[in-house]
């Protein structure tokens, strides 16, 4: 009998892309035994050129997708993705373009999944998150713990996040630079 | 060549230097936490079905870890039990 529970947390698509941009997928079985993802970000991931790399995470079971939503979580859904739109930081006012994180905030607010933190950079989309007691970790977080645990050095956390940016992902230099001189430090 | 992938909402504000080591050190609170319920869960399932699951399950109704239930549980025969015999 296997007496241990899973390390599961919850992604968004922001995250993933973030470690596949950077080459970083490797540290998340570090942290996690899996990841789970709503359907709505399948199709994202497609549009982000990332089709393969996540149709090969799900047939190694790192990934698995729900799309078991029940017609109260797709309507408690919807009022986040209206939340997110309206959301004072947001600059996507389009409810149906926050589906996505609205359907991984409704996995982590399941009472019977015992996912332990939702993995999500977007600002407003972590904001309405927090507000539900929903814990949230970004891709620099993980890149941080993953410092801290000398899975990978600072100069290794500074390559991944130049790397996102160079690829179009929105961390400010400042954010890097900061990220890098304080892991140096320490 | 290496691969590149489209960058997600990159339109969007992310979170700063601030809120990722915030981030970091919460989240590997949690999982020191998880670690810890991990430990007690393997000694608790020695116990007969259904007491654990039992516990599981009410642990999960109230939004509390088992071990945290189970200190409270603990914590409560010791006020009950333990500290009025000190007393008397």
């Amino acid at each position: 009998m296997n007496h241990t529970s899973p390390r599961v947390a919850v992604s968004n698509t922001g995250p993933l892309i973030s470690a596949l941009q950077s080459n970083c997928m490797h540290i998340l079985p570090q942290f996690y035994d899996q990841i789970h993802i709503p359907a709505d970000e399948i199709i994202e991931y497609q549009k982000h050129g990332a089709g393969q790399a996540i149709s090969d995470l799900l047939d190694a079971g790192f990934l698995v997708v729900h799309q078991d939503f029940t017609p109260d979580e797709i309507d408690a859904a919807l009022a986040i993705a209206v939340e997110i739109a309206s959301h004072r930081i947001t600059r996507d006012r389009t409810p149906s373009h926050h589906l996505a994180e609205s359907f991984a905030i409704m996995l982590m607010l399941r009472s019977n999944f015992r996912a332990v933190e939702l993995l999500i950079d977007e600002l407003a989309a972590r904001d309405v998150a927090t507000q539900r007691k929903v814990s949230v970790i970004g891709f620099p977080g993980i890149l941080i713990r993953a410092c801290r645990q000398r899975i990978i050095g600072p100069d290794d956390v500074l390559n991944a996040l130049t790397e996102c940016q160079r690829q179009g992902t929105h961390y400010s230099p400042k954010l890097i630079n900061e990220i890098y001189s304080n892991l140096k430090r320490s | 060549m290496k691969k590149k992938y489209e960058p997600h909402e990159p339109e969007e504000e992310v979170l700063t230097a601030v809120d990722s080591f915030q981030d970091a050190e919460q989240s590997e609170a949690r999982w020191l936490a998880f670690e810890k319920d991990e430990r007690l869960r393997r000694l608790l399932v020695e116990l007969p079905e259904p007491a654990f699951s039992k516990l599981e399950k009410l642990a999960l109704q109230r939004r509390k870890t088992v071990s945290h239930l189970v200190e409270e549980v603990i914590t409560g025969l010791v006020d009950v039990f333990v500290l009025p015999e000190e007393k008397a």
